[in-house]
């Protein structure tokens, strides 16, 4: 009862917000409920820059952004006066700081939390580099499991932001795509076949009981009441009768659930992830899905991961990843034809394109991570947006892992994760100030 | 002692009178073709090359060139003649065991002339290459490991007659082996040894060259270390380099070259050594003798290069070829030549990079390297051009003497 | 000029009889043996859009009307060294979706038909390497072959358009992992070599075992006319070398054993003429010594004519390689093929030794006194014979695929660089667009300038 009371006052006041968005009155008896957040800038992430910028935060939701807002007098501030704040950035992939489990074959149901030891895993190196959510994926070949994203912060309660985003994919040599999909893809068709058999029997026997039930109908027909009310009670699904009305599909197989989910082609299968170590490599996977029957004329893979070494022929898999608008996650080091000195930037190629480019660091480990914003300002210097470059670590990681309704800019209504860069984040030794993941600051370099 | 005068005369005539009578022993060979190497650049068709005693009497064209009575006379005129090819960089003139000896990081004093072994299948095959004079040279394992030795590939006699001089240069390795020598041998520690021992071996030369102009008072002790060093400082024979990478290269033009005086070949000059084709320029001395390797995959450029036509292409002119035998094997010699031209050199530069260049280099050539009067008569008679893989070599000719006929056994 | 003129003729004759290109008018001719091999390449390719409808056969009358259709390529005014057939200065060569279609002077081209001027070039079919390693992938290239690796351009450079990589016979094409297959594994590897004198007897016992089993079958099948219920002979035991000596005995795979001393190569041949089975021989470093011996036993031969093998002093007889190996065997009509030493390309300095200078270890035989022509076979119509493939590749036919190779000069010349290699009549090489050897002789000229990328630059120096 009270609970719902609290409940309607909040949703009176952010009625309230909506209708009067400049006075902010907190309820007295509510000590600090409000953060404020008021920054040098604030790179919203929709195209505005606010300078100086203000966010507010209630209920764990941006209420407001903007500048010179009112907000309640014993509102939490936190002062960053020079810095800049921009939506906290995301990690698409990593595995940095899981203990090491060697899987092979298909484990879709697998969960990189079977590796995650929330005591050793060194969540202060995500944080220093201004990752506020990370996608991890667990080792192994193959299908290894599933990604799950989880938030940053050292605090293990509401860890996790989703608990599968993605299927991890990867093939370290042409045979081993080959056998991993004929693999995954056979069984989960054989899960299939499995569960359609089973509902032709069931069909079967239902058809069969059926027909004695009318030849026994047919034989009482003599005592006439009685008998029909006898023969329409099963179909009827009375209490207490021993035969199910429903078709219980037999248990399915739990690593290929996922497979299987992509074979019906139902709304909520994961999108695969392929981790592409070189250019060819995307090209036998082609070629191994379109072995797959029915995915055939599909495309349910548009997403690579390039790897990040300077090598490797990428441009001559440009046209093609192009032409399929696939969304790549790259890191942004790869930069110069294969053998040469001489620049093709994939990732800006990638993006003037049209495909969509995550940025992932160049190594998994802290040195890469926080040399994200440098290598981003690269990007930039060889002709991507700037908005567009910031895009690749927010908006278009969250999209790719479906969070883009809850994180990704600085918007009214979005979660409270940000990122405070002591100068502008794309300039030459911009640091990470601050980290803040649901309006609470879990990383302070004025406390180290 | 009169009558003692009488009978040495008399033995004096009866020599000079036998060596009359048997006249001396001449060949003409008329051939289809002289490629001469000489500092004219002839190439004479239809010629014939006279070889008196061993040594080139006459070269030029059939008309203008007369037989002497007596003369046998070889008649090839389907062939070229070509000089016989040096080689500067070999391993197999000498006991395979005894590559180098690996004593020391540097051994002065150690010479290849103890390890020569002037017959045997490499020299065949060398011969049926059309190479007929090649330097044996200790291995690169150390920094400076001994003196090398030139001798020709006749393959007869002893080691007194195939050699045609010892020492025949100085063989120092600059880097790119000799760190295996011992754990922690770098680049600074070799060039430190390097410049240390050919310091020591200076020192040993001005103090004997000051005893003998009568500035010392007493005979400094001899010193087997230090004794055959003396001719390289005298300039009268050379070191062979091994060097590779232009910065080991530079080192090598600045410390042997420059700091030493000494005349320098810089044997293999690979890998991206090209780049520095302007320093080796200015020293006109300096003799570069490519090989064994001969294509550079530059990664940075994403190109397949030719080291010779790099080098030729930076103004190198005293450019030349080596196998390092039995890298390549020795009778390919013509066959890194023609891989030079694959990839981008010249072949009439080629063929003098494996005959007049290295004579030159070896400080040779008043006796190898051209087909000119007076010089050693050492030529091939081909069936065409000789850095091309189908023509052959069909006759050696060394000294005057033929010691390879494709006729009777054609070994390559 | 006569001659010249007469084979002309000729050949404009031919071209007529097989041309199936409709824009004449009325005179092209279909040949449905040649009409069938020009199906195109099935490319197995995913994506959105749906498969291609399969073309519905149209009236004769409509399709001479209309422009014809598929790719074609034209190879004009290059000399063309057919391999099988004669040499044609300035002549043509058309291809039609990665097939042959007309090879002649003055035939007629379609308009649309992509053209490659190759005046003053010379034209061959692609080179075939008998045997290689990382030109394309391991085992079945469709599964194993880096379609962006640098080897299969290296190997284009050196005018290899197919080659057996061990386990299957494909193509060396870039940016694709299907229909890279020509032939599916054929050889047996067999082991008959002194120093294991038990495996020796252990192979021929297994020989003459799977014999008499044969004979016993055969016996089987003329019992069975008579008695239908006659009892086959247990086969159960064909396993292993067993099973090896069966597909010999029958024929259905050839045997192929390394053998290098000629006291080798007699017990094998002699073991290949006893059980009556084919053969291909590697190596063959001393066949020379009784060159009839291989002809004798019908094998054919992979050799390596520089190959060094001295003389066993110990033996007193002759012995050791010979540079005459190979034109000896010519002599003696056993049929070859031309390796180098290594079956690799190298990047790291040595050349001349391994598959970049394929053509080259073919001149090393004509040093030994083998005719040009011999040696050009044995890179290129021989080894496609020897693997089978002799049907698609190795010489310029009608009908054959469109895989050559476009020479600068004369393919044994060391001086000589592809300039374009050519697969199904799609340009897969092009020496001045791939930068790997452009800078060398790019137009010919012998002595070019300085390179920029030599240093050290002094002050003053024009950058």
């Amino acid at each position: 009862m009270k609970r719902s009371y609290f409940r309607s006052v909040t949703r009176f006041l952010l009625l309230m917000l909506l209708v009067q968005p400049l006075t902010l009155i907190g309820a007295p008896d509510d000590p600090q409920r409000v953060t404020v957040i008021r920054a040098g800038r604030v790179i919203t992430g929709t195209g505005e820059v606010l300078e100086p910028g203000e966010v507010v935060i209630d209920e764990g939701k941006i209420t407001l952004v903007g500048n010179q807002l009112e907000y309640p007098k014993n509102a939490l501030l936190i002062e960053a006066p020079g810095q800049t704040l921009m939506a906290g950035m995301i990690l698409a992939r990593s595995s940095y700081g899981l203990q090491k489990l060697s899987r092979n074959g298909t484990h879709c149901n697998e969960s990189p939390l079977r590796q995650l030891d929330e005591e050793l895993m060194p969540w202060e190196d995500f944080l220093e580099a201004g990752f506020v959510a990370a996608s991890l994926v667990p080792d192994g070949s193959g299908f290894p499991g599933h990604a799950v994203v989880v938030k940053t912060t050292p605090e293990s309660s509401d860890r996790i932001l989703k608990a599968s985003a993605y299927l991890p994919f990867n093939g370290r040599s042409p045979t081993g795509i080959y056998s991993s999909i004929e693999k995954g893809f056979g069984t989960a068709r054989g899960e299939i076949e499995k569960i359609k058999k089973a509902r032709e029997k069931w069909d079967k026997e239902q058809e069969e009981a059926k027909k004695k039930a009318e030849e026994e109908a047919k034989k009482n027909t003599g005592d006439s009441a009685s008998g029909e009310e006898k023969s329409g009670k099963p179909e009827d699904g009375k209490p207490g009768d021993d035969k199910p009305k429903e078709f219980q599909p037999p248990e399915m197989n739990p690593a290929v659930i996922e497979l299987v989910k992509i074979l019906e082609e139902k709304d909520d299968a994961l999108p695969i992830v392929f981790f592409a170590q070189n250019p060819g490599l995307i090209l036998h996977l082609d070629s191994a899905m379109s072995s797959v029957k029915e995915l055939k004329d599909r495309d349910p893979l548009s997403i690579f991961i390039l790897p990040g070494s300077r090598t490797g022929a990428f441009h001559e898999v440009l046209e093609l990843l192009t032409e399929r608008k696939a969304t790549v996650l790259v890191p942004p080091a790869l930069s110069a034809f294969p053998d040469t000195y001489t620049r093709i930037h994939i990732p800006v190629a990638l993006a003037r394109s049209g495909c969509t480019v995550v940025t992932l660091p160049a190594t998994d480990n802290p040195t890469g991570m926080r040399g994200v914003p440098a290598k981003l300002a690269e990007l930039v210097r060889y002709g991507l947006s700037r908005e567009d470059a910031l895009a690749s670590v927010t908006l278009e990681p969250a999209r790719l892992l479906g969070l883009d309704d809850r994180m990704g800019t600085v918007e009214q209504g979005k979660e409270p994760h940000f990122v405070l860069f002591d100068s502008d984040p794309l300039e030459p030794g911009a640091r990470v100030m601050k980290t803040i993941i649901a309006g609470k600051v879990v990383w302070d370099r004025e406390d180290r | 002692m009169r009558t003692c005068t009488w009978i040495l005369l008399a033995l004096f005539i009866v020599t000079s009178a036998s060596d009359l009578f048997a006249a001396a022993e001449v060949h003409a060979y008329r051939v289809g073709k002289v490629v001469t190497m000489d500092g004219d650049d002839r190439v004479i068709n239809n010629a014939i090359v006279i070889v008196t005693d061993g040594k080139i009497t006459a070269v030029g064209r059939s008309r203008d060139v007369e037989v002497p009575p007596g003369a046998t006379v070889i008649e090839k005129p389907q062939l070229w003649l070509v000089p016989g090819m040096v080689e500067c960089h070999n391993h197999t003139g000498g006991s395979s065991p005894d590559l180098h000896d690996y004593i020391y990081l540097t051994n002065p004093g150690l010479r290849t002339l103890e390890a020569i072994v002037p017959d045997g299948v490499e020299m065949e095959r060398a011969r049926a290459g059309g190479v007929t004079t090649v330097l044996t040279i200790p291995g690169s394992g150390n920094n400076m490991s001994g003196f090398g030795t030139i001798l020709k590939t006749a393959g007869t006699g002893s080691v007194e007659e195939a050699v045609l001089k010892a020492p025949g240069s100085l063989k120092i390795a600059q880097a790119g082996n000799p760190e295996r020598y011992f754990y922690g041998v770098g680049r600074s520690f070799m060039n430190f040894n390097t410049r240390q021992t050919l310091r020591k071996a200076m020192e040993y030369h001005k103090a004997m060259t000051a005893w003998e102009q009568g500035e010392l008072a007493e005979e400094p002790p001899k010193d087997l270390h230090w004794e055959e060093f003396r001719a390289l400082f005298r300039r009268e024979t050379v070191a062979s380099v091994h060097t590779q990478i232009y910065q080991v290269l530079m080192t090598t033009v600045k410390m042997v070259a420059g700091e030493f005086g000494i005349r320098t070949v810089l044997d293999h000059s690979t890998f991206d050594a090209w780049k520095v084709a302007r320093l080796v320029n200015e020293d006109q001395s300096i003799y570069t003798i490519n090989g064994p390797r001969q294509l550079h995959f530059d990664r940075t450029q994403r190109r397949i290069m030719g080291n010779a036509a790099r080098w030729w292409q930076g103004g190198v002119r005293q450019l030349g070829i080596n196998t390092d035998s039995p890298v390549v094997p020795q009778e390919e010699l013509f066959y890194q030549a023609s891989m030079a031209c694959y990839y981008g050199w010249t072949p009439y530069e080629a063929l003098k990079g494996v005959t007049r260049i290295p004579a030159e280099a070896l400080m040779m050539d008043h006796r190898l390297g051209s087909i000119t009067v007076g010089l050693d008569a050492d030529f091939c008679l081909w069936t065409g051009d000789p850095i091309d893989p189908r023509s052959s070599c069909e006759m050696t000719i060394i000294d005057g003497h033929v010691t390879y006929d494709a006729n009777g056994k054609r070994v390559f | 000029m006569i001659r010249d003129f007469k084979s002309s003729l000729v050949l404009l004759a031919v071209v007529l009889l097989v041309t199936d290109i409709p824009f004449t008018g009325g005179t092209s001719v279909q040949i449905a043996g040649v009409a069938e091999a020009q199906d195109p390449p099935r490319r197995r390719r995913r994506g959105r859009r749906p498969p291609p409808p399969p073309p519905t056969p149209e009236p004769q009358e409509e399709e001479e009307l209309e422009a014809p259709e598929g790719e074609y390529l034209a190879i004009e005014g290059a000399t063309i060294h057919t391999i099988t057939g004669s040499v044609i200065r300035g002549g043509t060569v058309l291809s039609k979706d990665g097939k042959i279609v007309s090879i002649g002077v003055d035939i007629a081209v379609p308009d649309e038909a992509e053209k490659i001027d190759a005046s003053g070039h010379h034209l061959y079919p692609g080179l075939v390497a008998f045997r290689s390693s990382g030109l394309v992938g391991s085992g079945e290239a469709e599964k194993s072959q880096d379609p962006f690796a640098l080897g299969t351009v290296t190997g284009l450079a050196a005018g290899i358009t197919s080659t057996w990589n061990g386990s299957r016979v494909s193509k060396l094409i870039r940016g694709q992992v299907t229909d890279l297959t020509l032939r599916r594994k054929s050889f047996i590897s067999l082991s008959y070599r002194s120093g294991n004198p038990g495996k020796k007897k252990e192979l021929r016992e297994a020989f003459e075992k799977v014999q008499e089993h044969l004979r016993k079958v055969e016996q089987h099948a003329l019992e069975k006319k008579d008695n239908p219920d006659a009892k086959a002979p247990d086969d159960k035991w064909i396993r292993g070398t067993y099973a090896t000596a069966r597909s010999l005995l029958l024929g259905e795979k050839v045997a192929i054993s390394r053998v290098s001393t000629i006291f080798d190569l007699r017990e094998i041949c002699q073991l290949a003429r006893r059980f009556g089975f084919k053969m291909i021989i590697e190596g063959a470093e001393e066949a020379w010594i009784d060159p009839g011996l291989l002809a004798r036993c019908g094998a054919s031969v992979v050799l390596t004519p520089r190959s060094r093998r001295d003389r066993d002093e110990s033996r007193g007889a002759a012995g050791g390689s010979s540079i005459e190996n190979a034109k000896l065997l010519h002599e003696s009509g056993v049929p070859f093929s031309i390796m180098p030493a290594s079956t690799g390309i190298a990047l790291w300095g040595l050349a001349g030794r391994d598959l970049s200078h394929l053509p080259l270890e073919a001149a090393f035989a004509v040093r030994g006194g083998l005719p040009e022509d011999a040696a050009v076979e044995s890179i290129t119509i021989e080894p496609a014979r020897m693997l089978g493939v002799a049907d698609r590749i190795g010489s310029i036919e009608v009908g054959k695929d469109a895989d050559f190779i476009i020479m600068d000069g004369d393919l044994l010349s060391y001086m000589s660089h592809v300039r374009w290699a050519i697969i199904d009549g799609k340009v897969q090489y092009d020496k001045m667009e791939e930068g790997l050897l452009d800078h060398i002789r790019p137009a010919g000229e012998d002595d070019p300038p300085a390179p920029e990328d030599h240093w050290p630059r002094r002050l003053g120096d024009p950058l």
